[in-house]
Order: structure tokens, then sequence, then C-alpha cells
């Protein structure tokens, strides 16, 4: 019975709109970088990466090629080893997705404050900006 | 090989033991530190509640010893300010006079005070009142009473805190006033960029406990729990700080941390060890002892001993890399950190040997070691192969009939593998340039920043590396080649076959790959070229090795490796720098400028955040709205973006709306804007709702008179006790219509990150139907785009184009953007869509030669380091001072120090004079705007106004907007108005006037100054210009600022600095250049004048020095020439003298040799004439006379013989022999002469032939009679009981006179004496009993007749050689 179900399902899915489908994928993707982010695992997160990433980290902002990110995240998740990531927040613009969230870890009290851009190429969602910032205390 | 006990025998068992002993303790040490952490882990684990609470309090301590730290330096420079004699004195005379301003001394050191970025004193007098100052405002504290010393921490709002400290000024008992120290603790910028960044006391006290850190300013009883009250000096309590305590797992975390650095340090330590013994073993086994390779050694076997040491090495290396060793235990603080910080560079190629600026520096240096050792093992397999080509006499008879094949595959794989190192080399380079954020190519000065420079360092060093490998690699291939018999022939085929072994790797990966994106192909011959040249450099200069480190070696070698270099990080930045115009082209398209995100964001924010805005929108007070309204896009980011409008509506609590304005100062009133949708219906309030309720939204939407277009919307309640009073929302929308004007907005005001990364540099435009629609930057001028764009487009979807504009050189990408509405746009063959447009200043020559230059003063720091090593090794190794000096090298070294002086005097001038003029330029400049607004202000003055009353009632937007430029005013010393609010409102710069300007208007009387003045680290000049009153005091002053224009001056400045040290690099270039020409024009007559007096010297007369010059040099050669041939025709009577005299000697000895047989021939006859006589008698006494016939007539006979001998070789001597010339081979003769002789001795002759045929024209018979005579007498010089050798050897030599066949006979006789070596060559001279001593007078006189040279070299007890050197008869 299972098989006629994941086709029946496929067929739904393949008569889905695009966009649609475009949607599920940028959320997809944005769940895969919640969970390396959680996970610390860089070289996840670095697979969804672009050739060059709007990273920002703790008032550090660069543009950075993807082997740049992936050090810099790498350093981030030493000094802030993540306990749990939360994307609250989710929108889709253009072509954009954007996500915000919390990044909790041990060291500093209150969650950091986490920005996530995805955009739209021909080969899928690409993170384009990734921003983790202490929370302003203005 | 040897096998394991001559190991230990060889290496010394001492050391060996000491090695085990220190390997072994190192080896105990790693588990014992091991077991250590354990222990220690453990026991944070079980005693978790007292190891948090040490782990508090050890925090709290750090962070209250840092405090105080703090504390006692503000005390320190409050206390020096106070107690200085200006300031006591000052204060006194103002207490005693009651006067309102202090004496203009106390200002004067006031504006001399050197006070830090951060800090600020003040001055202030009994009353509180502000007398002078240096540094940033504060707001004073509520403190009533007379001065006195105290601590403070106080806060200006939310926005700064900072540390003060009151100390009083006294003059003896009284008191006169106070100073106030402060040092800024806290500082939330309200943007985030490489010059303006957060301060916060608290972030740092994170960084140095890491844990979280919590301040609360105030007074507080008791600290409780984790947390300790801050005294100030005086004792009283100025808030409180906590830490959270950490967690059991984090503790033993950082316990186990603390151990972990003290393993790695075992860890590389014992590495280390390991790695230096394995080196020793490798050099006293393996290593060659000599800088030649001995026949007869394992050559297989040391590549492989290599092999395996390098491999060591490099494991070594990764090793390190496992253990993030030295990065580890560098805290985010120290002053190494940078190096290993990943935001700066980190490059995921090599497996980590390039993850950060520390890391890569510690791969080339691992890099250097390995070429060094490398071309240590490779050198000696150089030195076999230019000795094989020099003798051509390695190959044994099985190897000569070898082919190409070999030697050739030899040279493809070498020439492959520098190939691939040169690759190797330019992807480093290139990624160290895409994976970094370094601005190799700014114009920031001559000496790159501290980290960009070790980075450039780190390339040098890397690329010397390579180089050294391409040597190593370029000996061991010509060492493999060279034993193929057939590359020693002069045939044109083998040539071709070796030009096309080099060729053909380099064709094929040019061919077969994209390698010349990375390397250009002129670049890869350099290199190649580069490795050859230097490879045989090494093997044919002379001198001792410390002489590579002399400065004319050391500076060009520099260059060289910076030219070398050039071309591949170039190649890097321009792809970074088209990846970025297509980036920007891109983001233009989607109208995602991020400045107007940020502005939105910023206008909405700041809307917001004003009281009045909360009772306006509470009230629904309309009327109230408009000035609100209207000034909203004062001084914001949004009113330097023309290529947008923008637009405010304002909403009231039930989503009905108020009012809208617009950018341009349009206002729609109330019942307009009531046809506006209610905010329910707002798509930016769905957004609101959907995002859950965030302080300010601001996304992407969807335009509203274009829906295909991508907008900016933005959305924000305005709360007041907790609720909504009001919506804010805000619009930006691309305009289809250009409008121009308004003053720049300074950059150092925009966040990092996109735009600073992606629009540097960059001009954007948009074009429909070929017409400009928005744009931003300066660089597009047109409004039109050429047909030519518009007809390439057509055909392709982008365009790159260099174009020149105003004699200014552009690289501009045009990118076809199609909207998904599809509307024709002008494309005249059916291409559809707005045109993207993004132009980046092109890179001349100039900027070239800049670059180069700052590449090649990275480089500097390294070649003189290198340089001064030379001195000392070149000192230590007794050849400095040196004991003689080539004139060409003087001349070189003169020019050379006189090429350096003049640039460096040059370059020190002209930069000072750039300054100077920049500084008198942006004077004048702002003199001239602030005389403009000085005009303004009197043009719109009614009669007897005064230009400052007139500013009383001027809205200084408008005035700031007709000007074009910022203004602040300053009334009383303090800001009262100015265009762009936000700047003081966000404590990015001052409220108050800088003292330099205080003490200039109002003391010195000067109706204009300029200050320097800073917003962090970015540095700016702001003009003031007073306006004075009816008595003629400053009643306001009028500021100007260069914020906006700065980067715009210290461009030109900068381009102007490029420009001179381009050319002084190309002069210094020139300079070289012809230092070296002229040195070579000067030395080369001496040198041949140097050698023509060597020849005069040894005897030779023929050769006349050319005269190519006309100077006093040609003078000399020429008088040189005219003494030589005096010297010769002397030398020619002289030797003409001795030949007559010879002639004579001969005749007297001939008449000697003749006389001494004549006269027992005479005796013998007299005696055989008396025997005949006496015959009977004789026969009677027994004696017969036929005995006595048969006696005297032998002896007879004997010397008549003996006479016939002496006229034969007389005869042969004084003869002129008919010879019949002919061609012939001198290695047959010289074999044949061979043969005959080693038939009559025991005497081993060795025979090394040319592997050439030599041709000289000569008689057969004469010839071999000659050779037989010399290697006669090398057998005969060897003595009879010693077990000597004798070895004959023809080859090729070519010298200036040209080329000849050169013979050696060699014997390992006793060689000659030095007082008979100048009779060798006489006739009747002979060192031998026997012989008539005419043998090698007679090779001489037949050698000389050839028109050849004969001579000889000796050495006593070591042996002789003799060599003939005869004209090759194919190059006559």
């Amino acid at each position: 019975m299972a098989p006629y179900i994941s086709i029946v399902i496929l067929v739904i899915a393949s008569l889905l709109p695009a966009s649609v489908q475009a949607q599920d994928a940028g959320a997809r993707v944005l769940e895969h970088i919640r969970a390396a982010l959680s996970e610390a695992d860089v070289e996840r997160l670095v697979e969804h990466c672009g050739e060059r990433i709007d990273l920002t980290v703790l008032g550090t902002s660069e543009l950075l090629s993807r082997a740049q990110a992936r050090y810099v995240v790498q350093s981030f998740f030493a000094g802030y080893p993540p306990v749990r990531v939360d994307l609250i927040e989710s929108s889709e613009s253009g072509g954009h997705r954007f996500a915000s969230g919390e990044y909790w870890n041990e060291t500093v009290s209150r969650p950091l404050a986490l920005y996530v851009r995805l955009g739209r190429t021909e080969s899928g969602w690409q993170l384009r900006e990734l921003r983790i910032e202490r929370p302003s205390t203005r | 090989m040897a096998d394991a006990p001559d190991i230990a025998g060889h290496l010394g068992r001492d050391r060996l033991v000491r090695f085990a002993v220190v390997a072994g303790l190192l080896a105990v040490l790693l588990p014992a530190t091991w077991i250590a952490r354990e222990i220690h882990v453990h026991r944070v684990e079980a005693e978790a509640a007292a190891q948090t609470e040490e782990a508090v309090a050890q925090a709290l301590d750090q962070i209250a010893r840092h405090f105080s730290d703090l504390l006692d330096d503000l005390v320190d420079r409050a206390e020096h300010v106070a107690t200085s004699q200006a300031v006591i004195e000052a204060m006194r005379t103002r207490g005693r006079a009651g006067a309102r301003r202090g004496p203009e001394s106390v200002v004067r050191y006031f504006a001399n005070l050197d006070v830090p970025y951060g800090a600020s004193v003040e001055l202030y007098d009994a009353n509180r009142e502000l007398v002078a100052w240096n540094g940033f405002s504060m707001p004073l504290d509520e403190e009533g009473s007379a001065p006195s010393f105290r601590t403070a921490l106080i806060s200006d709002g939310d926005l700064r805190e900072a540390l003060v400290v009151w100390y009083p000024v006294r003059s003896g008992s009284t008191v006169n006033g106070a100073v106030r120290a402060m040092h800024l603790v806290g500082y939330d910028a309200p943007v985030r960029n490489e010059y303006i960044r957060d301060v916060s006391l608290v972030n740092e006290w994170r960084r140095l406990t890491q844990l979280p850190v919590t301040l609360t300013l105030g007074g507080f009883a008791d600290a409780g729990g984790a947390s300790r009250l801050l005294r100030g000096s005086d004792g009283r309590v100025l808030g409180r700080v906590s830490v959270d305590p950490p967690s059991v797992r984090r503790l033993a975390a950082s316990t186990a941390a603390r151990y972990d650095h003290v393993l790695a340090f075992w860890s590389v330590l014992l590495l280390f060890w390991l790695m230096g013994g394995a080196w020793f073993v490798y050099r006293r086994t393996c290593a060659p002892k000599s800088a030649v390779l001995p026949r007869d050694e394992p050559r297989a076997g040391r590549l492989v001993a290599f092999a395996l040491i390098g491999t060591l090495w490099w494991m070594v290396r990764f090793a390190l890399l496992a253990l993030d060793v030295p990065g580890r235990w560098q805290q985010p603080r120290e002053p190494l950190a940078p190096l290993f910080d990943p935001i700066h560079f980190a490059s995921g190629i090599g497996g980590g040997l390039l993850r950060s600026s520390g890391d890569f520096l510690i791969t080339a240096l691992f890099l250097l070691v390995f070429a060094i050792a490398f071309v240590d093992l490779a050198k000696p397999f150089g030195v076999r192969c230019a000795e094989r080509l020099r003798r051509r006499d390695s190959l044994d008879r099985s190897r000569r009939s070898s082919g190409l094949g070999s030697g050739s595959l030899a040279v493809v794989v070498g020439t492959f593998v520098v190939v691939a190192l040169t690759l190797v080399l330019a992807l480093v380079a290139r990624h160290v340039v895409l994976d970094s954020t370094f601005d190799f190519f700014t114009r920031r000065g001559l000496v790159p920043e501290s980290l960009l420079l070790v980075v450039s360092c780190t390339l040098i060093v890397a690329t010397i590396g390579i180089i050294l490998l391409s040597v190593g690699v370029v000996w061991l291939t010509a060492w493999a080649a060279s034993g193929q018999a057939s590359l020693y022939t002069q045939d044109w085929t083998v040539r071709l076959t070796l030009g096309l072994s080099i060729a053909s790797p380099v064709v094929l990966f040019y061919a077969l790959t994209p390698v010349h994106e990375l390397v250009p192909w002129p670049v890869m011959l350099s290199a190649l070229f580069v490795a050859g040249g230097l490879a045989v450099f090494v093997l044919v200069r002379t001198g001792p090795a410390a002489d590579l480190f002399i400065l004319r070696r050391v500076l060009p070698a520099v260059f060289l490796v910076s030219v070398m270099l050039y071309p591949m990080l170039f190649g890097g930045m321009d792809l970074n720098r088209r990846t970025q115009m297509v980036d920007a082209a891109t983001t233009f398209a989607e109208a995602r400028d991020p400045r107007v995100r940020f502005a939105l964001e910023q206008i909405i924010s700041d809307l917001r955040a004003d009281p009045s805005m909360r009772e306006i929108l509470a009230a629904g007070d309309v009327s109230r709205l408009d000035s609100v309204g209207t000034s909203a896009f004062r001084g914001t980011l949004i009113s330097v973006l023309p290529s947008y409008s923008v637009y405010l509506t304002f909403f009231d609590a039930d989503g009905r709306a108020l009012a809208r304005y617009f950018d341009t100062g349009q206002r729609l009133d109330t019942a307009s804007v009531r046809r506006v949708e209610p905010l329910a219906q707002n798509i930016l309030h769905m957004m609101y709702e959907e995002a859950g309720g965030e302080d300010v939204v601001v996304a992407p939407i969807t335009g509203q008179r274009e829906p295909d277009r991508f907008q900016f919307g933005g959305i924000a309640p305005v709360t007041a006790d907790g609720s909504t009073v009001g919506w804010i929302t805000a619009r930006a929308e691309p305009q289809s219509v250009l409008r121009e004007g308004g003053a720049a907005f300074p950059s150092v005001l925009l966040p990092s990150g996109a735009y600073d990364d992606l629009f540097a540099n960059l001009s954007v435009a948009e074009f429909r139907n070929g017409i400009l629609v928005r744009s931003m930057g300066r660089d597009f001028g047109r409004y039109r785009l050429s047909e030519e764009i518009l007809t390439g487009l057509a055909a392709e979807s982008s365009l790159w184009r260099s174009e020149v504009v105003d004699e200014r050189e552009y690289r501009t990408y045009y990118l076809r953007h199609a909207p998904s509405s599809g509307r024709d746009v002008g494309m005249p063959t059916g291409a559809s869509g707005s045109v993207i447009a993004v132009r980046a200043p092109g890179i001349n020559t100039f900027d070239h030669l800049y670059y180069l230059l700052r590449l090649t003063v990275a480089g500097l720091f390294i070649g003189v380091p290198l340089y001064l090593f030379g001195l000392y090794y070149r000192r230590r190794e007794g050849v400095l001072p040196a004991p003689r000096v080539r004139f060409r090298d003087k001349v070189l070294n003169a020019f050379l120090g006189v090429g350096i002086i003049s640039v460096a005097a040059v370059g020190i001038v002209g930069v000072g004079v750039v300054n100077d003029e920049n500084e008198r330029a942006v004077h004048s400049w702002l003199q001239q705007h602030l005389e403009r607004v000085e005009e303004a202000l009197a043009l719109a003055a009614r009669e007897e106004e005064m230009p400052y009353s007139v500013l009383r009632r001027t809205r200084i937007d408008s005035l700031a907007a007709s000007v074009g430029l910022d203004l602040n005013v300053y009334e009383n010393n303090y800001v009262v108005d100015l265009s762009r609010p936000q700047l003081v409102r966000e404590a990015i710069i001052d409220e108050r006037l800088p003292i330099e300007a205080y003490e200039a208007l109002y003391f010195d009387g000067f109706r204009f100054v300029h200050t320097h003045e800073r917003v962090g680290t970015f540095r700016y000049t702001a003009g003031f210009r007073a306006l004075p009153d009816e008595q003629g005091r400053p009643r306001y002053v009028v500021s100007v600022p260069t914020l906006p224009e700065q980067e715009r001056i210290e461009e030109e400045r900068a381009r102007t600095v490029a420009y001179l040290f381009g050319s002084l690099l190309l002069l210094m270039l020139v300079v070289m250049l012809t230092a070296s020409l002229l040195a070579n024009a000067i030395s080369r007559p001496i040198a041949r004048l140097r050698s023509g007096l060597k020849a005069v010297a040894a005897g030779r007369f023929e050769q006349m020095l050319p005269v190519d010059t006309r100077d006093e040099v040609g003078e000399l050669v020429e008088t040189f020439n005219e003494m030589q041939a005096q010297l010769a025709e002397s030398r020619r009577k002289l030797a003409q003298q001795e030949r007559q005299l010879a002639w004579r000697e001969m005749a007297r000895q001939v008449a000697h040799e003749i006389k001494n047989p004549l006269t027992p021939m005479k005796l013998s006859v007299q005696h055989l004439r008396r025997a005949f006589e006496h015959r009977r008698e004789d026969e009677e006494s027994g004696k017969p006379f036929s005995d006595v016939f048969n006696r005297i007539t032998s002896t007879l006979i004997e010397q008549i013989d003996s006479l016939a001998r002496i006229a034969n070789e007389f005869h042969s001597f004084a003869r002129m022999p008919s010879r019949i010339i002919e061609h012939l081979d001198l290695n047959n003769v010289v074999d044949e002469a061979v043969s005959l002789m080693q038939e009559e001795s025991d005497i081993p002759i060795d025979v090394e032939l040319s592997a050439t045929p030599l041709v000289v024209e000569a008689d057969r018979e004469e010839l071999r009679r000659n050779f037989i005579n010399l290697i006669k007498n090398a057998l005969q010089a060897i003595p009879e009981d010693a077990e000597g050798r004798v070895r004959v050897r023809t080859e090729r030599r070519s010298t200036a006179a040209g080329a000849w066949a050169y013979s050696a006979v060699r014997d390992s006789g006793t060689g000659i004496e030095a007082d008979v070596q100048d009779r060798i060559f006489e006739p009747n001279f002979s060192t031998k009993t026997s012989g008539t001593g005419l043998g090698l007078a007679i090779v001489k006189k037949s050698v000389e007749e050839l028109q050849g040279e004969i001579g000889f070299e000796t050495e006593e007890g070591e042996g002789t050689t003799f060599w003939i050197r005869l004209p090759l008869a194919d190059e006559r």
C-alpha cells in the first residue's frame, strides 16, 4: 500500500504550482540551516552557501567567500557552542526568503539574534546572508 | 644506507642517549598531563558548587583588577592636569577676578593636551562652569556640592556610559575648581563598520573572563550572590557587576581546555624533537657531504630518504593543524590573535594549510624549509650535470648508444613539475585574494597595513619556496637528461627535441585546461625562465655563497619575486572585481539597494523614538504632524538617494490614515489621504502581523506603480505606556526620473557589510529604452546608452567594455535585465528589458606600478633581514670587508645608492608636498564654502542686520541645501543646530566645539580655523567660521565638516601619491637599468684592458683590443694597443736575438758534442797506429794485434755512431722539413701515439677523448711524434718505484680568440723544480741524464709553426701537465 501512497503524493506534488514547490524547498533549506546551526555543523551549513555570503557575526560584518565563511562560522561555533536554535519568523519576498530567530548558547545569558536570508537561484535556494548579533541594549 | 649498528656508531652513542632521554621525557609528560587533566576535570565535576564559586570569584577578581587599573589611570590623568601649574594659576586668577571665562593660557594648555580617543578632560570652576576641555562631552552628574575628589559612572541616557573622576584644583587650602577626567566605557554605536565600533566594558570583561557579565550602574548596599560592587577611588559604590556562574559542563570544558593547551605544547615539542632527530639521521647518513655527487653513491636511495624526511616534515605541519597550534594559544585580545582570525583570511584549499593568515605564514615557512632542503639535495645533481656537460666524459660505452627518448622524457616531466608548482602558487595567490577581506589594491599608503603586510610577506616567502623547488627540479631534470649521449651533439634535431620537450607540457596545459585564467602564459614562461636561469646562475657563479646576500642581489631578487607574484594576485583581484560588478548589477537590477532598507529603518526608528510623535499620534493632532513629517527626511540617508521616491504615512491607533509626507516636501492632507487604504488592508500591516510584532519591519514589497518592480516598505507601531497610539509606514520605490542634488552621504555612517563591500568604488545605473532612469555613484555622466552597446546587448545578455570618459579609464559591465512584463525597452533587435550598467575605475599603468611597489615594499620586509643576515654571515666568513672590489660593482653600488637616496628623497618630499597641497586645498575649500554661507546670510540680511542675526531665523537644512554642504551651528561652544541632527543625537560627533577651534576663534581672534576630527577611526577635517556680534565677539560658529567629502579627498590624495610612487618605481627601474648598462659600458673596456695586460704578462701579444669608446678609456685602450705593438716588436727582436744566441749556443754545443767523440777517436787511431807498429812484439808477448784492432775499431765505430746520432738530432732540430699538411682528427693521432707508447710501458695510460672530432690542420707524423715525445717524457717522469699513471685527454675549448683543439698529457710524477721551469723548452736542456735535451724544444717549435701553443703546469710532488692547443680547422 505504501508505494501507492508515495506515488499519489508524488503525482499531487508534481501538480502543485512551481511557486509552492519553491516555497517548500526554501522552507526545507531554512530548516537545514537551522539544524546545521543548532548542531554546529559547519559543513552542512556551507552546503547551502553561494560563492559569497554576507556574514555578520557579533558586530563584524563582511562579504565573505564560502571557504572563508566556513572557518568564520566554525570559529564562532567554537566560542559560542549552540544549545538551541529557533527560527521564529519567516517570510518570502521576490526572489528572497527571510527568517529571523534566536541562537541560544552558554556563553551569553540572552540568546543571540539570528537573521537568515536565502536567495533563489537556478539551482535552488542559497544562503546569501547570515547575521548573528547580540540583542541591542538600546 | 648503513645498517642500524653502523648508524648508532656513526651518530654517536652519547647523542642517541641524549635524544632518547629528551624524547622519553616528553613522551612521559604527555600522559602525565593527561592524567592530571582527567583528575582535575573529575574534581571540578565532583566539587561543582565550590568550583563554580571559585570560578565566579576569580572572574570577579579579574574584573575588579581591570576596573581598578582603569580607574587608577583616570585618577592619574585627572591629578596630572589638576596639579599642573598652568591650571592652578589660571583657576586662582579666575577665582580672584571673578571672570566668566578662564584665562587664555589654560585654554591653550588644554588645547595642547594629548588626550586619547575615548577619553576626555574638562576643567570646571568652583561654580561648575566649564572653563576648558579636550575630548568628548557628557552631562554633569547630579552632585551639587563644591568640587571634591570623587568618582562616578555616568550615562547620557541609553547611548553612552563613562567612568568619571573629579579632581579638585587647589590653591593652598582653597578649592578653585575641579578637573573632570572621563573614559568612555560604553557606546552602543548606531552603525558598525570599519571605523565605528561599539565600546563596551562589559564585553571586554566577557572576553577577559569568558563568562556572561552584567553591569548595573548606581549605588547598591550589597553585592549579592555572584556579584561584586564596583567602588570608586573615593570608596563610593559606582555600580554592581554580576557574573553568570558557569555550568559544570562548561567549567569542566574550560578546565580541560587549559590542560589541552599544555598537552598541545608538549606534543609540539615532541614532534619537533623527533623531526630534529630524523633530520639529524638523514643528514648524517643520506645527505650528500660534498658539493659534487660521488660517483658511487646510491642516488635513488638518497631521493627515497628525502621523500621520507619530506613526508615526515609535512606530517608535522598537518599535526600542528590538527592540534590548532599556535592559534589555540591566541586569546582574542592578544597581539597575534588577528593572525589566526578567519574573518581576515581563510581558504579551504590544502586541507587547512591556509585556514588563517597565521597558518598560511607557518605553511609558507614549512614550504621554505622544505624547499631549502630540496635544493640542498638537488644541487650535487646539478653540479654533476654541469660537470658532465663540461667534460662530456661520463658516458660508458653502453650508454653512448642510447637515444633521446629518456632524456626528453625527463625534460618533459621536469617541465611539467615546474609548471605545476607555478600553478599551485597562482592558485594560492588567487585564493588569498578571493578568500580574504584584505584590500590588496588599496591606495592607502605605501606600506600595507600590518596584517596585509604579513600576508604579502607570506606570499613572497611562498613564492621563494616555489622558485627554490623549481630550481631543484631543474637540476634533477638536467641531471637525468644529461646521461644521454645524444644530448651532447650539436645537431639541430636534438635542440628541437629539447625545445619541444620543454614547450609541450606548457602548450598542453594551456590548450587542454583553463589555466590561462589562473596564470597568463607570459607569467608561466617567466617562471620557467627564472627557474632555469637561477639553476644555471647558481652553478656557474663563482665566489662565496654569502655573496648571494649582497644588496645588489637581494633588491633585484625581491623585485623579481614581486613581479612574478603580482600578475597572479592581480588575476584574483580582477576576478573579485568582476564578480563584485556582476553581483552589484544583479542586486541593483532587483532594486535591492541595501541603503534603502537601512534608511527606512533609520527613519521609522527615529520617529518612533521621538516623544512628541507619541503625543501627536495619541492626540491625533494632524497639524503638529506637519513639522515632524516634513523634517523626517532631513539629514537621513534617504535624502541622498535621488533615484528613490520615499513617503511616510501616519495612522492613528484605529488604522486610519492621518497624513502622508513625501521626501520631495509634498504632502497629502487628511482628506486626500483618507482615500488611501486603511491600515488593516495595507500589505505592510499584514506583513507586520505575519512577522509577529517586531519593533520595526522593513521588507521588500511589491511596487504600486509597477507591480514587477522590487521595492521596500517599512512599518512600526508607536506605543505609549505599553499601548499602540498609532502607526508609521514608509515606502521607497525607484523613480523613473532622476533627481540630482544634495550632499553626499558619508559612508562612514553606513553599516559595514553589503554596501561597503558590494558597491564600494562602483557606479551603477539603469537604462530603459536606452535612457538613464536611475543611478548610484558619480561615474555615469551620460543619460543615453550608445547604439553600439544596445546592439551588443541584443546579441549577448551581458557585455564587458573598457571605456574612456573624460580621459579616465573605466571598465563597465552591461547586463540586459528583463522584467517580467517583458516590455520592449528600446533594444534594436527585439531584446527586451532594461540595461543595468556597472562601472568601475580602470587600472592604468601607474596603478599597476604603485601596486607593484607596495608588493615590493612588503618584500623588503623579507629582503632587508636577509641582507642583514648576509652582512653578519659575510663578516663571519671573512668575506667582509672584501679584499677586492670590482670596478663594475663599485659603479653599480654608487648608482644604486644614488638611486635609492634620490627616490627616497623625492618620495618623502613628494608625499610631504602632496599632503601639504591637499591640506591647503581642503583648507581653502572649507574657507570658500564657509564664506559662501556667510554671503548667503548677508544676502538674506535686512538693512543693518548682522549675518548671525539672519542665521537665527534661517532653517539650517535649507541653508545647507543652498550651499550643498552639511552645516553645524554652535552657540556658546555647543551645537545648537545642524543639518544632520542624528550625528549629535547618536553621539557620532560631539556636540561641543573642539578646543582648538575655541582657542583660535575666541582667543586668537581668527575668523576661520580648521581642525582635524575623527569619528571612530575615520579622520576628517572640519572648518569653523565665527559669526561675530556687534561687539566683535563670536556669536555663532558655523562649521562645515568634510565628513561626506573626506573619502573623495582621500581618494584624490591617494591617487596622486599612488601615481607619484608609481613614477618613482619607474624611475628606480630606469636608474637600475641605466646603472647596469653604464657600469657595463665603463667596466667592459677596463676588463678588456685587464685581460689584455694579463695576456701581455703571459707573453701573448697577438690580440689587439677593440676600441669602441671615444672617451678617455678608449684613448687608454689605443695607448695600450700601441704599447702592446711596441712590446711585441721588442719581443720579436728579443726573440730573434735569443734565437741567434740559441743557434750560437747550439753551434757551440755541436762543436762541443762533436769534439767530445773526436778526442777518443784520435786517441784510438793513434793507439791503433802504435799497436800496428809494435804488432810483432805484442804478438810475441801474447797480445795479438787483432784483439787491439777489434777493440779500437769498435770504439771508433761507437764514437762514429755517436757522432751520427748527434748529427741526426741536430739535423732534425734544425731542418725545415717538408710537411704534408692535412685535415686530421687530433683524437685519432693521440689515440695512435698512446697505443704505441702503451706497448712500450707497463705504466697505465688513461685516455679521455673528446666526444666530438677535433679537426686540425697538421702533419700527421709530426703531430704523432710530438705526442710520443710528450707521453715518453711523462712516462719517464714517474719514478721507477712509484705506482703512477699518465692521463691523456682532448677536448674542444673556446676562448675570445676562437675555438681550439686542446690536448693535455698529465703524469703523476715528481713535477718540475721551480728553478728550471723557465728553461724547459730550451734546446739542450734536460732534467734527465739521457737524451739530447732537444725533444721539448722540437715539440714547441713544431706546435708554434702550426699556429698553436704549448705550455705546462706543474706541482712538485704531484706531477706535470703539458698541454697543447691547436686551432680548429673549421674555425679558421
